[in-house]
């Protein structure tokens, strides 16, 4: 396997170990042997699918975890989007694979160069549906809210990037870069675009889940958009980011997963105050949460920063300023994340919550610290990014700005021991808080348990924000369009449903009109013909 | 050799008769009797094909005369196949019938097996259109069974639809013997030169509509969407993976030797194509909006003999990849539309209802299997054969430059695969443990299972070594005439005796 | 009568026989008509095989034995036509049967009746 290969293989494979860890060491409903084993299953498949540099194989491998992915998702209903949609990506890849060994006779991934830039389009297209650039942005929610929640965090992790690895993949193995600008760019702009529009939704989610999800769906597009740009800056600051997405998806999703098996919810407005009873995992979620939003000295600025200075090095400010703004969506989503899991108020679910125990908390634990020394010690992951693109970019490392020569690294440590600083000056200094006694007498105005929404400060938190972004949000959902589709298709459906009507009569006339129509039509043909 | 094959005919026709007299003994004995029958058969079919796919095509000689004077049975290596795995089939299906049916149910069972198994082996028109007539007569009076209402209306209707049917092929017979004076599959082919283009017209769409009542072909086809959901659930499985391909080859195999001279061929070709698209796409179209899980299941099967076709209709001018597609689609269909008969009947018989929300009450584990490996063998998920079937057909259809087709087809496909994903995962997510009626069913699914799964492995396997499949299709024109030429009356003088 | 004529009156035969299939309501017409067409269709065969001055083809004699060939008329049609009138036959029992069933299920043999099974 080559070095690319091996980086995905190693990361999947650490990641899956991690998650099992986490299912293993949880109660007896996680603990069950499937999903976990179909972790193992899926695992497996990638580790092939990562190894292969042929088109059939990589189509073999990409369809059993498509596959794969629907079966572990456990909601068939839910998740018939994502597979319908999938499929359609994958017949793409499958006519474009057809197309290429038709004309070179051959099934490597490099014949594609041969078969010219529509079949190179053709086979990434399911990458772009897997990754959920608008318009294949529809099914991420259904598919990730209605997940099996033992799977959603493998979903996460690692399923929301395989088509970034397809791309990487494909474009490394073609000798010479392909004609195909136009797309390149139109699907960084819709990246861009469905980046800004799942930061809207993650931030006015109600639900963690759905929240974690579409911000996957926002970083995973800026990873996207950076390796659709192909540069070494911009696509080793991608694969640095999908380290980081990673290991914060990891991270988060364990703590969400564990409250949901003690609280049985997933909604913000059933959590709050967990930080007196989970106060280390509240720290590791807050340094997962400030690597997400892309603040030093967290490993998600590098990579950000890096993705950013390649768009701007390349001139392209207008995805700059579109993932920009994502990404001050993702500030405020994380805040909430934040917020609303460990701060706020206190709720009726706090006394069913204590800290992980100790092995269930290692994933968090470990993506914790591997975010921050991604953060303060960035060399040597910079050094595993450049290996693993050895001959496709030259090694990058990050150690001047485009504005100078300063020594980044150096710049972050120092940012990051002030801002240690400061935390600790804002600890010890700044008054405590007391908490208020919650009432258990009667009020006036009684608070009424079931009209939660009403009271409690957490629900429609950024309230202002999700008016803001409303039209435009509802706009790229495309639920019109599943509208117009499913009238068109059921108005076709219902004429051909109507030739089987029934009737015995109809049926012995289309004997005869078979029987005639082919005599007299194939007649004429022949006649035609001499 | 060649009197395994003929017993393969034989038995089954005695076991039909004798089930009268095993029959006083009671149902089950019955079962087990035609159990044992067919699993006999199966073997002995097995025997054929492997000495056919070692050797060379067989040809089996009645009665010491020779073709064309006397009849004779023509086994190739596709023959061989169809006729194990129709055997396959036939003894899955009886074991996995449960303990619902009488001794009459087996009785007609094991006549239904001995025409199929006649039908393919005949090289004599006469045969085709006996056995032919034993098969349809049988499947009418299986669909109409349970003789509930929509059993004898589905009945009703196949029978009415599918006698004109045969009486519009004896006609196309009757044609054929005023013009050449002979019934021999071999020697019709060799004068089938010489026909008119007007004769040659009329009779290939008297074939076609014929033997496309059987086959499902659109429009033809309305039959089987009503013959499914009313028949018993063994009866539907073997309709829908045994009667109506079988019916598909012989008229294949009859355009393959009559219509396919240089001037002819692209016309056949177009027709046929023509013909699979419009049947795959109605049908899944259709399908897409059935409510009822066994109506479902029967569109899909027109579906895929849309696809059999339009892979014959492929093979035509590229061989390597449409007589693959056929084969492959053929044995998918047979194993994924029995297994998922077999199960989802079962299922639907024990909750008594076949809507989609309500059919999947009670299933067994070995119906959960069934219902996601056969689901996913017959939409086409890799590894499985259907994947590997509707590659070769699509890669066969771009290699004649039907692109509109294949994007039309890919797309239809989809559509097929949604609603029978719906259909496998409400047998997954069903709530309650259900029980098979008898051992049997369990064993009947479990090995349809792992031969679906044993058929993707060595698809893989057979993939990467560069297995060649190409002996798998139906012998073309002169190799068959002249395998039976090489053992008829006319090589060495007429020799009639011995 | 010639071989012509036969022949005609065979498609006659089956085309009444079509129309009659297909026209009706009643099953049991259908089930006449069925037969008519069989008919038909068994009076082509049987009419394609003959030929002009010979007897039928059944070998009552030893001398009629040795010199059959040039006697009678082609044996093969006929031998197909009986085949085909016994499975006509058979038709015609399970399809009465059925009409049976049909009225006892449905209280009438009008095909136009049967309308539970759609789309």
């Amino acid at each position: 396997m080559d070095r690319l290969g091996l980086l995905f293989t190693w990361l999947t494979l650490g990641l899956a170990g991690l998650q099992i860890l986490f299912l293993l060491a949880g109660d007896r409903y996680t603990r069950r042997p499937w999903p976990i084993l179909g972790i193992l299953l899926l695992t497996l498949v990638l580790v092939g699918l990562y190894s292969t540099k042929d088109m059939l194989y990589f189509f073999l491998f990409w369809s059993a975890s498509t596959w794969l992915t629907f079966i572990l998702s456990n909601n068939p209903r839910k998740a018939f989007g994502y597979l319908w949609v999938s499929l359609l990506g994958e017949f793409a890849m499958l006519s474009a694979i057809g197309y290429t060994y038709a004309v070179t006779g051959s099934t490597a991934l490099s014949s594609l160069a041969k078969a010219g830039p529509t079949a190179i389009a053709l086979f990434c297209l399911p990458f772009v549906v897997k990754t959920g650039v608008i318009p294949f942005n529809f099914w991420i929610g259904d598919l990730y809210t209605g997940s099996d929640k033992r799977f959603v965090l493998f979903l996460s992790a690692i399923i929301s990037k395989l088509g970034v690895f397809g791309i990487l993949r494909t474009v490394s193995e073609l000798p010479s870069l392909p004609n195909l600008a136009v797309w390149q760019n139109l699907f960084i702009y819709l990246a861009g675009i469905t980046a800004i529009w799942s930061a809207f939704k993650a931030v006015g989610s109600e639900d963690a889940i759905e929240a974690l999800s579409f911000s996957s769906l926002s970083q995973v597009t800026f990873i996207f958009a950076s390796v659709l740009l192909w540069s070494a800056v911009s696509v080793s600051g991608a694969v640095l980011h999908y380290i980081n997405h990673m290991l914060i998806k990891l991270g988060m999703f364990s703590v969400v997963i564990y409250i949901w098996r003690k609280i049985g919810s997933t909604e913000y407005t059933a959590m709050g105050d967990f930080v007196r009873r989970m106060p280390v995992s509240f720290l590791f979620f807050l340094m997962l949460g400030i690597s997400l939003a892309g603040v030093p000295p967290m490993g998600g600025f590098n990579s950000k920063w890096l993705m950013y200075e390649a768009f701007i090095s390349k001139g392209r400010l207008l995805p700059v300023l579109l993932f920009f703004v994502a990404g001050v969506g993702s500030f405020l989503y994380v805040y909430r994340l934040l917020h609303s899991i460990f701060l706020g108020r206190k709720k009726a679910s706090i006394s069913l919550v204590k800290e992980m125990n100790p092995l269930q908390i290692i994933p968090l634990v470990v993506s914790g610290l591997v975010s921050f020394l991604i953060g303060a010690y960035v060399k040597p992951f910079m050094g595993l990014t450049s290996r693993a693109l050895t001959g496709i970019f030259d090694p990058v490392t990050i150690t001047k700005t485009s504005i100078g020569l300063v020594n980044l690294s150096l710049v972050l440590e120092v940012f990051g021991l002030l801002l240690g600083v400061v935390v600790i000056l804002f600890w010890i200094l700044l008054p405590k808080h007391r908490y208020a006694p919650d009432t258990e007498g009667y009020t006036a105005a009684a608070y009424l348990p079931e009209q939660i929404r009403l009271w409690d400060y957490s629900y429609n938190f950024y309230a202002p924000v999700n008016r803001l972004g409303k039209a435009f949000v509802d706009l790229f959902s495309l639920g019109w369009l599943a509208g117009f589709w499913k009238e068109y298709i059921a108005g076709l459906g219902l004429v051909l449903r109507g030739l089987y009507n029934g009737r015995l009569a109809t049926y012995g006339a289309y004997i005869m009109l078979t029987l005639s129509g082919l005599i007299v039509a194939l007649s004429l043909l022949v006649s035609k013909g001499s | 050799m060649t009197k395994l094959a003929v017993y393969t005919f034989a038995l089954p026709l005695l076991a039909g008769f004798l089930m009268w007299f095993v029959g006083r003994l009671g149902n089950r004995p019955a079962k087990a009797f035609s159990a044992l029958t067919s699993l006999i058969t199966t073997v002995l079919a097995g025997k054929v094909l492997l000495s056919l796919l070692k050797g060379s095509s067989i040809v089996v000689v009645f009665g010491g005369w020779r073709p064309p004077l006397g009849i004779n049975f023509f086994l190739d290596p596709l023959a061989g196949l169809w006729l194990f795995s129709v055997n396959v089939l036939m003894f899955l299906a009886v074991i996995g019938s449960g303990t619902r049916y009488s001794w009459r149910f087996y009785g007609l069972l094991m006549i239904l097996l001995a025409g199929l198994n006649g039908l393919i082996m005949s090289g004599d028109l006469f045969n085709v259109f006996v056995f032919f007539e034993i098969v349809c007569l049988v499947s009418f009076a299986l669909v109409a069974y349970y003789r509930k209402r929509e059993s004898i209306e589905a009945g009703v209707k196949y029978f009415v639809l599918g006698s004109v049917a045969s009486s519009l092929f004896l006609l196309a017979i009757a044609l054929i013997y005023g013009k050449t004076g002979t019934l021999n599959l071999a020697q019709i082919s060799y004068l089938s030169n010489s026909w008119p283009a007007l004769f040659k017209l009329v009779v290939f769409v008297l074939i076609l509509v014929g033997l496309g009542v059987e086959s499902g072909v659109f429009p033809l086809n309305a039959w089987l969407f009503d013959a499914h959901p009313a028949a018993p659930f063994p009866v539907s499985a073997l309709l829908s993976g045994i009667v109506i391909e079988s019916a598909l080859y012989v008229l294949l195999r009859l355009v393959g030797l009559f219509f396919l001279d240089k001037g002819a061929v692209l016309l056949v070709g177009q027709t046929l194509l023509l013909l699979g698209v419009l049947t795959f796409v109605v049908a899944e179209i259709v399908g897409f909006y059935q409510r009822d899980v066994k109506r479902a299941l029967a569109y899909s099967s027109a579906g895929q003999i849309g696809l059999m076709l339009m892979a014959f209709a492929v093979g035509l001018s590229r061989p390597d990849l449409g007589s693959v597609a056929l084969v492959l689609l053929f044995l998918n269909h047979l194993l994924a539309k029995g297994g998922l008969f077999l199960s989802v009947g079962a299922v639907s018989d024990r909750s008594g209802s076949r809507d989609l929300d309500r059919f999947a009450e009670e299933c067994a584990f070995s119906d959960k299997v069934v219902g996601l490996v056969g689901g996913l063998s017959l939409v086409g998920a890799p590894p499985f054969l259907g994947f590997w079937g509707k590659v070769a057909l699509v890669f066969g259809l771009l290699a004649i430059n039907m692109y509109a087709l294949v994007g039309i087809v890919l797309a239809v496909m989809v559509l097929e695969a949604i609603y029978l994903m719906r259909i496998s995962s409400a047998m997954l997510t069903a709530k309650g443990e259900g029980r098979q009626d008898c051992p049997g069913q369990a064993l009947s699914l479990w090995v349809l299972s792992l031969l679906m799964l044993g058929a993707g492995v060595l698809a893989v396997y057979g993939v990467k070594k560069g297995v060649d499949l190409s002996r798998l299709r139906f012998t073309p024109k002169q190799e068959y005439i002249q395998t039976v030429y090489d053992v008829s009356a006319y090589k060495g003088g007429v020799d009639i005796d011995g | 009568m010639n071989a012509l004529d036969f022949y005609a009156l065979s498609v006659f035969l089956i085309g009444l026989g079509l129309m009659g299939v297909f026209l009706n309501r009643d099953f049991v017409k259908i089930l006449i008509s069925l037969s008519v067409l069989e008919s038909g269709v068994n009076l082509l065969i049987v009419s394609i095989g003959y030929v002009r001055g010979r007897i039928a083809p059944i070998l009552f004699s030893k001398e009629l034995q040795a010199s059959a060939v040039g006697k009678v008329v082609d044996p093969v049609p006929q031998a197909l036509v009986l085949t085909a009138i016994v499975i006509g036959l058979g038709l015609l029992a399970v399809g009465l049967g059925m009409a049976v069933w049909m009225h006892r299920r449905f209280g009438t043999t009008d095909v136009s009746e049967l309308k539970d099974l759609a789309g």
